[in-house]
Parts: C-alpha cells; structure tokens; sequence
C-alpha cells in the first residue's frame, strides 16, 4: 500500500454516524477487521450500525458491505485483505459502508 | 407470363412485436422467443418481471413460489386482485400472463424452490425475485453445481432503492460471495429457528414499501433478463458481475462491481474459480 509498504490511511463513510472515519489499515488487514473496529467505535459513540442496516433493508440479519468508491463503489468481500485489493489502495482512498438489499 | 401477385408484408398493428422487434432486431428478437426463463418467487417484483419478460417475447416462463395471496399484497402486486386472496400466487400470475401474452407458455410450480421438480433449472436465465436468503443460498448453491453456467438476476429492495445484480455463479462472483461466515451463521440458523419453533411462522417483520420501488426492482431486473437472452453485447451488454441501485432519494443511479471472494463461503465457488 502507499503510505507505507505494509499501511495506508484511508477514509470511510459511514451514514449512519453522519461522520467520515480516518482509519489506518494494515496489509494484512481484512475487510471484516475494518468493518468490525467501526461497528465497536460507533456503539461506543452510542450509535446502532445494524439498527440503521436493519431499517434499511427490512429484516433482522443483515450484511454489512464496505464499498471502494473510487473504483466505482466495487462491493467488497469481508475476507479479502487490504494488501490484497487490486489495484493498490491509495493513502486517503474513500470507502463507505453499505447494507446488502435482501427483500425482493 | 402470369405474374404472381405480390404478398403484402403485415402492417405494423397486426404485428404484436412490432415495436420490440423494431427495438431488439429480428434475430435478438427470436433468441428471446426461444428461451426459457425461471423466476424464482412471485411476489411484487416477480410480477412484474414474469409482465416484463412475457410482453417483451419470452416464450417459456416457469414460475417457482409456494405462496398465496394476501390482502397485504395488493398494493403493488399488477397481477393480484381481491377474489385472488387465499389462491396460490404462481396460478393466479399464470392466469393473468395467459390473457396479456398469449403466445408465453407459463409453468406454475406451487413450492419451495428447494423442492421443485428438476426440470425448472433447465433454463437460460434464472430471475431471482425472494425475500429469503437461504433460497438465495439454495439457488446459488445449485447454480454452482450446474455444468453448463446459468446467469442469475437478483432482484432486491431497501428503504429507498431498487437493485438488480447479474452474476454467473462459477465465473463471476457467487450470490454469497459478500457474506461473512457470521452471517451465513445467521441465516442458516434463522431458518432452523422458524422450522422448529412455530412462533416464528409468519413472524417475519413486514418491509415498507411501495409499487414504485417494486416495478422499479421489475424494470431493471427484467431488462438485464433481456440483455443475456438477446445476446447482442455491443447494443445492449448485459451488466454481468455487477449490482445495479437506483436510490430514489436524489435519484442517484450507482454501478458497483462484485468482487469475487477468494475464501467465499460456498466452497464451490472457490472451486469453479479455481481459488
């Protein structure tokens, strides 16, 4: 990753929290990781990301997804590590979180 | 020499296809007459692309959904009207989809997808139109068992958008290709929840919304359908591998491409990829 050979900073929005989170990431650094770490520091702040999720899409369970904006919002896997991303995450690069639609 | 009288061509408003045909082309027009579509769930937006596909020229549909009409259903559902309630969703659709495209021969299959006949996955395109995730789970794990590759078109909603997603299960991203483990944890073990424990029957909380975001869902599923089947991708390439919402708060329209995983919970789908 740029920053660093094995970090970068980046941000991400999250809607829920009204707020833009600088967030550092390791390469080995999952999706999930990453996801997980803004969920704790929200309810910390006293905000419900599955609350918001779960009245987004309508049911109980739902899949939080982290979006790559700059890369035409690509949908990202929670698995996939952050040193793995092709092409290589730029310091700064802008995601965001997003809940999967289930009802159709 | 006599000559032979000349066969007037028919005018435009005896052609029923006419203006698809106008759209689509001749040959594009008769690859989608030949196919066959299977539409998994039947609800709103199963209505509207079983309409969708049947006035464009789809000439097999097989409809899979063991649910009746309610009440509740009427406020965005084209096909359903108030004498329908109690009556199985997929005879009711079939009816109505006779008397609008007479031409479509329509298969009606009153149960779960896990346990419709086999011949329904023949097909050349499924049309994914659920509000349960474990038939979502189902289908692709039947997708990624087939040889010959079938494109699916999930069709979802939020709050406030409409999405449709193209996928080719085995060689684009999976259905589940976004779910953690945790979350594959919790579907598996919902659906255990409501089998064993009859509170949960019908306990599921009902989603706000309207017909606008259903046809919506319809629309941009339906026309996906229609690009695989017309298989014209310099004139119409079909968004394979990608999700398609349209927010109707500021009608913003986002492209978003699938990243496969590479440690998906379908271990097929690793498999097929070749991970």
């Amino acid at each position: 990753m740029s920053d660093s050979p094995n970090q970068a900073e980046i941000f991400v929005d999250v809607e829920p929290a009204n707020k833009t989170f600088r967030i550092r990431v390791e390469n080995a650094t999952t999706v999930a990781d990453l996801v997980n770490a803004i969920l704790e520091r929200c309810e910390a702040d006293g905000i419900n990301v599955r609350r918001w999720a779960r009245d987004r899409v309508g049911r109980e369970n739902v899949s939080l997804v982290l979006m790559r904006k700059a890369q035409s919002n690509a949908a990202l896997p929670p698995t996939i590590e952050f040193g793995r991303l092709e092409p290589v995450v730029q310091p700064d690069e802008r995601f965001s979180l997003d809940a999967t639609a289930i009802v159709g | 020499m006599a000559r032979k009288p000349l066969k007037a061509a028919p005018a435009a408003s005896d052609d029923r296809q006419d203006r698809t045909r106008r759209f689509l082309g001749t040959r594009a027009l008769a690859r989608v007459e030949r196919a066959r579509v299977l539409v998994i769930g039947v609800g709103a937006v199963g209505n509207e692309v079983a309409k969708n596909l049947a006035l464009v020229g789809v000439r097999r549909l097989t409809l899979v959904d063991p649910d009746t009409v309610e009440l509740s259903n009427l406020n965005r559902c084209i096909f359903f009207r108030e004498g329908d309630v109690g009556r199985r969703k997929v005879h009711v659709a079939r009816r109505a989809l006779r008397a609008a495209a007479p031409a479509t021969e329509v298969v009606a299959i009153a149960r779960p997808i896990q346990q419709a006949p086999e011949e329904v996955w023949d097909a050349d395109v499924v049309a994914l139109c659920v509000d349960d995730e474990l038939a979502r789970y189902y289908v692709n794990a039947r997708l990624l068992g087939m040889r010959r590759p079938i494109p699916v078109v999930n069709g979802a909603m939020g709050r406030t958008w409409a999405e449709a997603t193209v996928l080719v299960p085995g060689q684009t991203a999976c259905l589940v290709c976004l779910w953690s483990q945790e979350y594959q944890r919790a579907v598996l073990g919902e659906e255990v929840r409501r089998k064993c424990d009859a509170f949960f029957q019908g306990a599921r909380v009902k989603f706000p919304t309207i017909s606008v975001l259903t046809s919506l869902v319809g629309a941009v599923s339906s026309t996906e359908v229609v690009k695989l089947l017309a298989n014209s991708p310099e004139e119409l390439p079909p968004a394979v591998g990608k999700r398609l919402r349209y927010d109707v708060r500021r009608h913003e329209l986002v492209v978003q491409e699938i990243v496969p995983n590479p440690q998906c919970v379908d271990a097929m789908c690793r498999r097929r990829r070749g991970v």
